[in-house]
């Protein structure tokens, strides 16, 4: 177990430091720069000549993109090291380890809440359609989450704050400050995987309902709660972990739709933002962080997977 | 195999409709729009913000262009873009798993940390990145989505390759003397195919999705040319007060994108050689 | 094992769920109230409007909260957190005393002396004075803060102000003194009429010193700010929402009515609205017919101070580099037509590169003209377009104007000129390069541009943009002057110089004259002759057509009844001039 973890961690450092120089090669690939958006941004186009020179020079020294490249990265690397990285371009008042500290919790939340919602409703979906399998019930309910699964999140958001607060005014349209408005985030989040969960949790119950040990468990006079539920379900839990993990983490890295549209102060409005306007330390931190809190979650997935089923060792 | 997998996709219901969907779908996306009245760009003052009429059967936009034909545009866009990225995925997804699998040893040690590495870059973001070094183009935004998914795929390849390597038959075909050339296109990429053909199908929709997603950032493909993301982008604005200009781009986009889940899933069964 | 374990699992899931939405991460600290001084607010609020409400609206995302930095956060200041020592009474721009109660000018118009009121206090009790100003005026211009407001304060031309942006001179060499607690005296470099005007910008906001110094970039943070507007800052909550309350502690002349001020941040969505979560929003050309027919009364429009239009580029190519063709372009355009129909009277045709609001200097545009367009084109060599190449409009997703529009102007050069031109939408960053990038090969054209003065003054839409001095005799000679522009060899001075030097030999007839008459209108002895030379170089610009107007942005604003006092600023779409001047009517 132990060696197995620090062969993982050992890979993670690699890939992490992989992720690092593909980002700040393609970050300095890319063409324009912040100073320029900046400069356009706040209506100054061409300004006045001398000051725009100056502040570029000034601005330059202070965030040290007057150093050789070499140096700027193993800058930003020290940085993520220490958890010290500066402040941003972008918001030039907060540093990037307070930007995250701020807003992953946001995104984590909203992660777990949709996942969540999608297991409330896709795991009985799916027992259904295994447990009747090939009948209507099946289905209809491999239908109707297909059909949630390609309406994309944002055109869904827009449909449920028409629904919610137009029609019903039931729900404000937008904000983070009261319990209230988590609802349409996560609905709009949430209903997308149900199909994908579903269909997976049906194919795993399926299989495993035709193992022998669910024969013998009918034949020796089990009832549908002991059998179904109690046998067959809970090994067909356990890969459902496999699904989840990747799932959570891919929404805790970034629902930047549904985050701007709710105005939910979460990561990936960040990160967008840093890509539009070159905000280089936000950009390089925001995708080393996304790539960890990935390569974390796989391998909390991995290690929860080993645990839950024993057939499986750590190798 | 191919036999079976007919005969069990045939029997699927959803399977055959999202088959036919999809072919009517690929005919009106690439002759459509030799047969449209109306040019995607084409501006008709006397038609702004219509809603449907004999005319424009789906309304027009805010320069009185047709909605139908923009749709029609739209669909190919989306086409070119799944396709073109399906066949970067299928080329460097095949490629790598089938190389990393066949000759093993190291070269698949390092084929495939790579291939972890990249599973561990966020894909939207490294999307996101290389748009903003490329440019925003039909052309880049498939290469981006393409450079990013072939993770998958080449995994799966692997795992079918070194399946398939350790049958008799062609550790048989290997001790009678057949190349690797041999081996490789007589044996196992025809037992390849069905699990590619499965993940492709829903790789389809997959970048689809990535696309209009692009489009709401600015990223996407650049309107005026039209595209599934950018009259859904635009479509939010004027949902309130012209509520056509969302709707119906929104149910051609999920209506494509379910014909293709229908036949993907069809597809992943027929091809299942679990349940017979 | 599993069995017991998964209940377990389940109930700290369902647990940490229940607890997360009781109290959502992400969210700042209300800061705490101050102590309360005696309530000033009774003895200044006049007989008509009274205290109370809240008003919500939506603001761009500010990215900084400091008034010193140009983001949306220095104006939420100006609009209301903190206080200048002079202020605009409203939209007219007319000066008004804020903390400085009178001042006075010299003769020579070089020295101002402010004489601050006494009394006044910042929002934690300390009380004001004129080293304050003096502190925060310097700091503005304090090459070792983020100088963000830079050249828009260097304009105002406060002495030694460039200097010591540039490190050559001591802070104490800057014209900015305190000559006791309540007077303060600033030195200019040389006569601005505009100067007081100028003075009521973000840059003029004064900050807390002890503050600032004792949090250093944490200093405005709801729990830690400290300002002397008539509002302060109680909550902001990053990329989502801001929150103001009436400040108790103030005790100037402007008083608040409004008890609090909530800010939504972008995007603004006219839903909101309908369902009663913000009484203010601004309203698109995609609502705008509905708005007009159901909330038609609550409707406030008011033209602006926005430009948007086309700007050539220049390179190998040398089509567009031919005036007339410049001019047929511009003139072939019904703008009138396009604003009408497509942005349903949302913008106004714009045919001069000064604002309605500028009624006068608006004479010199070319008009909408197509047989005189036709003939230009035929006079240049392109009779009905024949031979003449397809040229590029660059346009991006972040700039106001959206490729609808631009879709229009197009249309109208294939119908009336019979050439054909291409969208190029561009992702911000390569939008931003390309612009200014020296165009290689075949390549011409133009690039969208949108811009604003921040005040009313009609000469700073003259100087500060679309100068001709930059419009070269031919696009080849652009690449040595962005050779000069991006060498970091030669020191920021010697640079400066050379361009000045290049532009001087190389721009086009148009540019010599440009140049020729800037240096009139400086060295003009009478006002007269400054007005005259101006219209002047007005007159040259339209004609040069080297930046062709296309709209006027017009501001269309959905405000709550009962809610009174909201004055939109026309140099800022969207906004209010102030929050003190708005109230609810009961």
């Amino acid at each position: 177990m132990l060696r197995f973890l620090a062969k993982r961690l050992g890979f993670m450092l690699i890939a992490l430091i992989f992720v690092s120089l593909l980002t700040f090669t393609l970050m300095h690939m890319a063409p324009g720069s912040f100073l320029d958006a900046k400069r356009i941004s706040s209506g100054d186009v061409s300004g006045d000549e001398q000051a725009s020179i100056d502040v570029i020079a000034e601005m330059e020294k202070r965030y040290g993109l007057d150093q050789p490249l070499w140096k700027q990265y193993l800058m930003y690397m020290e940085g993520m090291v220490a958890w010290n990285m500066g402040p941003s371009f972008q918001f030039p008042q907060m540093s990037i380890e307070e930007i995250i500290a701020r807003a992953f919790p946001v995104s984590v939340t909203l992660a777990v809440l949709s996942v969540a919602l999608s297991v409330v409703i896709a795991v009985p979906l799916g027992i259904l359609a295994a447990v009747r399998q090939n009948t209507w019930w099946d289905y209809g309910a491999m239908f109707l989450s297909m059909i949630g699964n390609s309406i994309p999140a944002y055109v869904l958001a827009v449909f449920l704050m028409l629904l919610f607060s137009l029609k019903l005014h039931w729900l404000p349209t937008a904000g983070w400050t009261e319990p209230k408005h988590v609802i349409m985030p996560v609905l709009a989040l949430g209903l997308g995987s149900v199909g994908g969960i579903a269909r997976y949790m049906r194919t795993s119950l399926v299989e495993a309902l035709r193992q022998d040990y669910i024969a013998a468990a009918w034949a020796k006079g089990g009832t549908f709660n002991k059998v179904v539920l109690g046998h067959a379900l809970r090994n067909s839990l356990i890969p459902l972990v496999t699904v989840l993990g990747p799932q959570l983490a891919r929404l805790m890295v970034g629902t930047v739709f549904i985050e701007s549209m709710f105005r939910i102060p979460g990561l990936g409005q960040y990160f967008t933002l840093a890509a539009n306007t070159r905000d280089f330390p936000l950009l390089m931190t925001s995708t080393v962080f996304f790539a960890f809190v990935i390569m974390g979650m796989n391998l909390i997935v991995d290690i929860a997977y080993g645990f839950l089923d024993p057939r499986i060792r750590f190798e | 195999m191919w036999v079976r997998a007919w005969n069990k996709f045939k029997r699927n219901k959803l399977a055959v409709f999202g088959a036919v969907f999809v072919t009517l779908l690929m005919l009106t996306a690439f002759v459509g729009p030799y047969l449209l009245p109306y040019g995607y760009d084409q501006i008709d003052y006397t038609a702004v913000y219509q809603g449907p009429s004999v005319k424009h059967i789906f309304g027009a936009d805010e320069l009185g262009r047709d909605l139908f034909s923009r749709l029609v545009y739209s669909l190919r866009t989306a086409m070119i873009v799944a396709f073109g990225s399906e066949a970067i995925t299928l080329v460097a997804g095949v490629a790598i798993g089938a190389i990393a699998g066949y000759i093993g040893g190291r070269t698949d040690n390092l084929l495939m940390r790579f291939t972890d590495i990249m599973f561990a870059f966020p894909s939207f973001l490294f999307n996101v990145m290389l748009i903003a070094v490329m440019g925003r183009g039909l052309f880049t935004i498939f290469v981006a989505i393409g450079l990013t998914s072939w993770v998958g795929l080449a995994r799966l390849v692997r795992a079918e390759v070194l399946k398939i390597k350790s049958r008799e038959y062609v550790e048989a075909g290997h001790a009678m003397g057949a190349s690797n050339w041999d081996i490789v296109t007589r044996y196992i990429l025809p037992n390849v195919t069905g699990p590619i053909i499965v993940t492709m199908s829903f790789g389809v929709p997959g970048a689809m999705m990535t696309e209009s997603a692009l489009s709401l950032i600015g990223m996407g493909v650049a309107p005026p040319a039209p595209s599934f993301g950018a009259l859904i982008t635009a479509g939010q604005r004027f949902v309130l007060s012209y509520p056509h200009m969302l709707l119906w781009p929104a149910l051609v986009f999920a209506f494509t994108l379910l014909s293709f889940t229908w036949l993907g899933d069809g597809l992943r069964d027929a091809f299942d050689p679990r349940d017979n | 094992m599993s069995r017991r374990y998964w209940p377990k699992v389940l109930a700290t899931a369902l647990l940490s769920i229940f607890v997360l939405t009781g109290c959502l991460p992400g969210q700042t600290k209300q800061a705490e109230e101050p102590p309360k001084t005696e309530p000033a607010a009774q003895t200044n609020t006049p007989a008509g409007p009274q205290q109370g409400g809240t008003f919500r609206m939506y603001i761009i995302n500010p990215t900084s909260m400091d008034p010193h930095i140009y983001t949306y956060g220095a104006h939420i200041h100006r609009m209301g957190l903190s206080e200048g020592l002079v202020t605009w009474k409203d939209s007219s721009f007319e000066v008004a005393p804020a903390s400085a109660e009178s001042w006075k000018i010299s003769d020579d118009g070089l020295t101002y002396t402010f004489k601050i009121k006494q009394g006044l206090t910042w929002s934690n009790g300390d009380p004001l004075n004129a080293r304050d100003f003096e502190y925060s005026l310097i700091r503005a211009i304090d090459p070792k803060t983020w100088a963000g407001a830079y050249a828009s304060y260097q304009g105002a031309g406060i002495l030694n102000a460039a200097q010591f942006q540039k490190g050559e001179v001591t802070a104490d060499q800057v014209g900015v003194k305190s000559v006791d607690d309540y007077t303060l005296e600033i030195k200019l470099e040389k006569k601005n009429p505009i100067f007081l005007m100028r003075l009521a910008e973000v840059w003029g906001l004064p900050v807390h010193k002890a503050t600032v110094e004792k949090f250093g970039k944490d200093w405005t943070r709801p729990e830690n700010i400290v300002t002397n507007g008539p509002f302060r800052l109680t909550a902001w909550t990053v990329n989502s929402e801001i929150k103001l309350a009436r400040n108790e502690n103030y005790k100037g002349p402007n008083p608040a009515y409004l008890d609090e001020v909530q800010l939504f941040l972008n995007p603004p969505n006219i839903l909101s609205y309908e369902n009663n979560e913000v009484d203010s929003v601004e309203v698109t050309a995609a609502d705008i017919d509905r708005v007009r027919e159901k909330m038609g009364n609550e409707l406030l429009s008011t033209t602006t101070g926005v430009i948007n239009g086309i700007w050539l580029m220049y390179g190998d190519n040398q089509v567009l580099m031919d005036k007339r063709v410049r001019q047929a372009l511009s003139m072939s355009v019904d703008r009138a037509k396009i604003a009408k129909i497509v942005a349903k009277d949302t913008v106004e045709p714009a045919w001069s590169l000064f604002p309605p609001m500028f009624k006068e200097w608006q004479q010199y545009g070319l008009k909408y003209d197509v047989a005189a367009a036709k003939k230009l084109m035929a006079d240049a060599g392109y009779p009905d377009g024949k031979g003449f190449p397809e040229i590029s409009v660059l346009i991006s997703y972040n700039i106001a104007a959206t490729d609808p529009f631009m879709v229009a102007v197009i249309d109208e050069w294939k119908n009336n000129l019979g050439i054909t031109a291409k969208i190029e939408n561009l992702e911000w960053g390569n939008f931003s390069q390309k612009r200014f990038a020296y165009q290689e090969g075949d390549y011409a054209g133009f690039f969208n541009f949108s811009w604003t003065s921040p005040y009313p003054e009609a000469e700073n839409y003259l100087r500060s943009n679309w100068g001709l001095d930059t419009v070269w005799a031919n696009g080849k000679d652009y690449k040595g002057y962005l050779d000069l522009q991006n060498n970091k060899e030669l020191d920021p001075a010697e640079r400066i110089k050379k361009m000045e030097e290049y532009r001087l030999e190389h721009a086009s007839p148009e540019g010599q004259k440009w140049i020729e008459l800037k240096a009139k209108v400086d060295a003009a002895t009478s006002d007269a002759e400054k007005t005259s030379t101006y219209q002047e170089m007005a007159k040259l610009r339209e004609e040069t057509a080297a930046y062709i107007p296309l709209t006027y942005a017009k501001s269309f604003r959905l405000v709550k009844p009962g809610f009174k006092g909201v004055d939109p600023n026309p140099f800022l779409i969207g906004y209010p001039m102030y929050f003190r001047s708005i109230y609810v009517q009961k």
